[in-house]
């Protein structure tokens, strides 16, 4: 069993091919990068409509030994630990075990301190969801555009409808993440039939979370 | 960084080569008056901050739109509705068109009264509506595009057999005043949201297409007026060129104009999805209120934009296209040649279409390649046509007829999304920046030198702005195809449902697989016969090494990423199943793993929406394993509505 971190980095549209190749000389083999949307919490930028802001997401396996030199990396490259530059956060992960006897022992138990909160929705409704988590004091959340698979459907067309999702992505300490998760699972009420689902992952590092920050602006003038 | 600084630094991007060119040519060759240049200059802080604010709306409220019609199209039950309500969003975008009625009084002038103004753009918007209708059924039944066009132009070429030279181009230039900055943005969601409402393997290549569907309605349209009506050669001369005076005055004049008329060509489509929207659909007010938003937006920038276009760039377009053919004609097809090249990124269409290519293909195609080649298309098309004016005895046929012949050919070879994407350019080229400024700096060639015709060549630019795009791409797509050709793979049986050990479930992970575009509908098949449910998949791209490169950007592969949120005991055999039957081993083959979800210590087991079981599953499954289907509704909906198991 190989198991490792993968890493999940959130720039701004753009970055991510730089930070990607960056990331491949130092030693990663590859990566995978997808779009979306950042949700930013100013009032009147809600009130306008303009309240969204594009990112990537890079999704990135890399060797134990470089993960230090990664994340220094994403701080002195890519400026991540300040503000509007965007988070990176780690999970771990597994590979296949192929001896069946052996699967029992895959669940371990990580130190988390955050968790991310993955919520699936229907696609329109994850604005609606940040505000209910913000509510519950997130901070911020990653909008990915998904689909889920296809339903084959009798309309006119003989078509093979793809529901359209939305992923939110929530990092938040791992205190605060029962209360978060509560809050969207009564207010987005996904205990109806097929109207979402929320699922936790641990996160055993973060870097340029808000909390973060505030840490270092009490700590430095 | 707020969508709002985004869209500007885009279009700050596309607009200082614009503003460069034109300075240098303003105090090197050209001198024009100093209220042209001042005028020129807040024209482009106007366009700046129009374009903008427009290409928000497009994203707040066309979009939507676009969205909501292709659902109600797409689900509907008769094709009667499917084609009533197709026509009439081609025929409702286009009838308020500004710029269509402009062209019918062109028209209506040139023809001596034998073509009525209003006739013709009723005739155009049912040629539209009608192009739009044939686009949809076709999309939606899955029939090749490359031979729906292929025929679509081979129909007009049979047409321009009985059409004069100057009817031809007239034809070519309604379809670029048919695709203007409102209608174009609008056909590209409606079609983007078609293929997504119609999803599978050629969502991608379908979320293209129907902007080059309707551009040929107008040549249809006009084509068979001409014929029907008898006719055949139209007289006339374009009207007197006359400078504006002053700095604020032509802004004054233009604004109330440029409102009027973009409010005129959004209401009947705002009009017919509010009515859908009342009847049918009724949206959330929160979504609702985003949408009404958005379409202030995109007036106001409309107006802001289009006021800086006529104000600033009509005038300065001339005195360019004048002083050059006076002083130095040899050099009129070089200064076209960057002209073309740099004024098509202004085009609000060309800005919209790259973003969409973007989203669409997951950042695999770059906008900037589809940027390079439209660039390239349209310079070579303004360099040839002031070639055109300057020696008589080329004709428009001689580049329009091969140029799209090519095209056509290539077209079966290209790559699938670039074929779309090649037709729409054509539309997608020739807005509103094409049909001012280079036109306008055509137009004032043609006025200087002796042999030309101010309405035929001027008209000739538009049809070549047209044209070239779509053959440009077509052959980066043929090289895209070339470069990435995949060999055919064989389908194994899938694998046997796995055997669960009796228990609750404990744990789940998040099984994630990330594999090459077109294969997660495999790599859900796989993962549901050996008994995960529903998955959710994302578009993303990777890198794996061999990445190739076109114009010296680098491509990276298309992947899917797919989730699935699977018992633990059961992830290890679904992630088996996937590496061997999908062959994700190797550089560049996919990766598949898992992160442990819901056992990570917190004070509950991760919450996840409960339900009730059908009935059907509660006898297909053994008791102990019904929290699964209790824990994933979705999936267990989904499975329940497909009619497995």
């Amino acid at each position: 069993m190989t198991s490792g971190s993968v890493h999940f980095i959130i720039v701004n549209r753009g970055k991510a091919n730089g930070l990607l190749r960056r990331a491949q000389e130092i030693g990663a083999k590859r990566g995978t990068i997808f779009l979306g949307e950042g949700t930013m919490s100013s009032r009147w930028l809600e009130l306008l409509g303009v309240n969204q802001s594009q990112k990537e997401v890079l999704l990135i396996a890399v060797p134990d030994e470089v993960t230090e030199r990664f994340y220094t990396m994403l701080k002195k490259e890519f400026n991540l630990h300040k503000k509007y530059q965007g988070i990176a956060f780690s999970v771990p992960y597994r590979t296949i075990i192929k001896d069946t006897d052996k699967r029992g022992e895959a669940v371990q138990d990580y130190k988390a301190n955050h968790i991310c909160l993955m919520t699936v929705l229907e696609r329109g409704l994850a604005g609606e969801c940040m505000r209910i988590a913000r509510g519950a004091g997130a901070r911020g959340g990653t909008i990915l555009n998904a689909h889920g698979a296809g339903v084959p459907q009798d309309f006119y067309f003989p078509l093979v409808i793809e529901p359209q999702k939305e992923i939110l992505m929530i990092v938040a300490p791992r205190e605060n993440a029962p209360k978060i998760r509560d809050a969207i699972f009564e207010n987005m009420r996904l205990e109806r039939k097929g109207a979402g689902i929320i699922f936790a992952l641990p996160v055993t590092r973060t870097l340029g979370l808000y909390e973060e920050r505030q840490q270092e602006r009490t700590v430095s003038p | 960084m707020s969508l709002l600084k985004r869209k500007f630094s885009e279009v700050s991007r596309s607009l200082l080569p614009v503003m460069a060119l034109v300075l240098l040519l303003a105090f090197t060759l050209v001198r024009p008056p100093a209220d042209v240049i001042w005028r020129f200059l807040l024209g482009s802080a106007l366009l700046l901050f129009g374009l903008s604010v427009f290409l928000l709306g497009v994203d707040l409220g066309m979009n939507p739109i676009g969205d909501h019609m292709a659902v109600e199209v797409a689900t509907s039950k008769s094709g009667v509705k499917v084609a009533v309500i197709a026509f009439l969003l081609g025929f409702l975008v286009t009838v308020a068109e500004p710029d269509l009625l402009i062209l019918g009084y062109q028209v209506q002038d040139a023809s001596g009264g034998t073509i009525q103004a209003q006739a013709m753009v009723y005739m155009v918007s049912a040629g539209v509506g009608v192009l739009i209708m044939f686009g949809t059924f076709r999309l939606l039944r899955g029939r090749s595009y490359p031979l729906f066009m292929g025929l679509a132009y081979l129909g007009i070429f049979v047409l321009s057999l009985f059409v004069s030279e100057e009817f031809l181009a007239i034809s070519f230039d309604s379809s670029g005043a048919t695709t203007g900055a409102l209608t174009t943005p609008f056909i590209l969601a409606l079609s983007a949201g078609l293929s997504r409402v119609k999803g599978g393997k050629s969502s991608e290549e379908d979320s293209f297409g129907m902007v080059g569907v309707m551009s040929a309605g107008p040549m249809y349209a006009l084509m068979l007026m001409s014929i029907l009506t008898g006719q055949s050669s139209i007289q006339g001369e374009a009207a007197e060129f006359m400078p504006q005076q002053g700095i604020i005055e032509p802004l004054v004049y233009f604004l109330p104009k440029e409102f009027w008329g973009s409010l005129i060509a959004l209401l009947p489509l705002t009009a017919f999805f509010f009515f859908l929207n009342f009847i049918h659909f009724k949206a959330p007010r929160r979504e609702i209120a985003r949408i009404v938003k958005g379409l202030i937006y995109t007036l106001l920038g409309l107006t802001v934009f289009l006021t800086g276009v006529y104000a600033g760039f009509l005038d300065m377009g001339q005195i360019i296209g004048r002083s050059i053919a006076q002083s130095h004609p040899w050099l009129l097809p070089v200064v076209g040649f960057f002209i073309g090249m740099i004024v098509v990124l202004v085009e609000p269409a060309v800005i919209v279409l790259g973003q969409q290519i973007e989203e669409t293909t997951g950042g695999r195609i770059p906008g900037k390649i589809i940027k390079i080649t439209l660039s390239i298309g349209v310079a070579l098309a303004v360099m040839l046509s002031m070639l055109r004016i300057m020696i008589p005895d080329l004709k428009l046929w001689h580049f329009l007829l091969p140029g799209f012949l090519t095209a056509i050919i290539l077209s079966f070879r290209s790559d699938p999304v670039f074929v779309g994407i090649a037709y729409d350019a054509g539309g997608v080229a020739s807005g509103p920046m094409t049909a001012t400024f280079v036109l306008a700096f055509a137009q004032g060639a043609a006025a200087i030198v002796p042999t030309a015709n101010v309405l035929v060549d001027g008209f000739g630019v538009i049809a070549m702005v047209a044209m070239a795009p779509v053959l440009s791409l077509m052959v980066v797509g043929a090289v895209f195809a070339m470069k990435t050709k995949v060999k055919p793979r064989e389908e194994a049986p899938l694998p046997a449902h796995a055997s669960l050990p009796a228990g609750k479930i404990e744990h789940y992970d998040c099984l994630v697989a990330i594999v090459n575009r077109g294969l997660s509908e495999r790599a859900v098949e796989i993962s549901r016969a050996v008994g995960a449910r529903g998955a959710t998949i994302l578009h993303g791209r990777g890198s794996g090494g061999h990445d190739m490169k076109v114009f010296n950007i680098e491509i990276q592969k298309e992947k899917e990423i797919i989730f699935w949120l699977v018992d633990t005991r059961l992830s290890d055999e679904i992630a088996l199943a996937l590496y061997e039957q999908l062959e994700l081993e190797g550089e560049g083959g996919g990766a598949v793993f898992m992160m442990p979800s819901g056992a990570m210590g917190l004070d509950a087991p991760v919450t996840i929406g409960a339900r009730e079981e059908t009935e059907q599953e509660k006898a297909a499954h053994p008791k102990e394993i019904s929290t699964a289907e209790e824990m994933l509704p979705e999936a267990a909906e989904e499975t329940a509505e497909s009619g497995e198991q």
